[in-house]
């Protein structure tokens, strides 16, 4: 079980309209390097994570819109991607993707600010997908976060 | 202290981008009819006549304060509002609604219970938002 690490600066971007969670590409970005979750909300966008190359790496966007359901006693929404189980899937394919040790979401869609930055999860040590292997994102009962 | 409580659907329009809480003008919205969490929009509220209405500021606009985060924390922070009665008695209220009047629909964000509320001509009240913790937070 990885650990979810909210980035600080991401209630103000949501509280400032940066994210439709309804209609934006939320990505997976693969890193080495942990993450800082208190960059300021101005510095939490993408160009402050060293991404690792993705030569051999398929698909990291979020099949789909993210949906937003409500959840438990009556104000609480659980955002999760739409695809069944709530799970997501990166692949190596045609060589080796890695090694990383972060998986960050965030969302490809605003310009301004570019690329903001939503949560990471820590998965403990550095990993390396070869050829053909996969990492499985199970977002299932939980989704990415809850707004309560 | 008013409990400030939250429109469902408040939640839901943040996350789709139909909130600016630093540039959209706020404003609030009085009313003696019991709000309700489904409420979505301004035109689901009620409201009082504002004839005899002055307020400080102007036009039941919220003045923000302050929108950002501290330590993952967001806030929402705002002026006090006074309202006056000139020209005669404003009608007796009880809730003060807050809504985005940029928003499409004038969407709602939260209402506060203050119990019954009548202003005589002359007199004033003045409604004082939580300057440290703030109108609303989030985590």
């Amino acid at each position: 079980m990885s650990t979810y690490i909210k980035f600080q600066g991401f209630v103000e971007h949501l509280a400032h309209g940066v994210h439709n969670f309804d209609t934006d590409a939320i990505t997976v970005a693969l890193t080495n390097t942990a993450p800082d979750p208190a960059l300021s909300t101005a510095n939490t966008i993408l160009s402050n994570i060293t991404e690792i190359s993705y030569t051999y790496c398929g698909s990291r966007v979020f099949p789909g819109n993210i949906s937003i359901v409500r959840v438990g006693y009556p104000y609480e929404y659980k955002l999760g991607p739409d695809t069944p189980s709530y799970t997501f899937t990166v692949s190596a394919s045609g060589g080796s993707v890695g090694p990383f040790r972060y998986g960050i979401i965030y969302n490809d869609t605003p310009s301004s600010p570019l690329n903001p930055l939503i949560a990471y999860y820590d998965y403990g040590s550095s990993i390396t997908l070869n050829d053909g292997e996969s990492i499985l994102f199970d977002f299932d009962v939980d989704g990415i976060f809850i707004i309560l | 202290m008013a409990t400030f409580n939250k429109f469902r659907d408040f939640k839901h329009m943040m996350a789709e981008k139909q909130h600016n809480l630093s540039s959209d003008q706020l404003m609030i919205a009085l009313t003696n009819t019991v709000p309700v969490v489904t409420n979505t929009i301004l035109a689901n509220i009620s409201e009082i006549s504002y004839t005899n209405v002055v307020s400080t500021p102007v036009d039941r606009i919220i003045s923000v304060v302050s929108s950002g985060q501290t330590s993952g924390i967001y806030k929402l922070v705002v002026s006090d509002m006074i309202i006056t009665a000139t020209g005669g008695a404003i009608p007796t209220f009880r809730y003060l609604v807050i809504y985005n009047d940029t928003s499409t629909s004038d969407k709602l964000i939260g209402w506060y219970d203050y119990g019954t509320i009548n202003i005589p001509e002359g007199e004033s009240i003045v409604f004082g938002f939580n300057g440290s913790n703030g109108v609303l937070t989030l985590t």
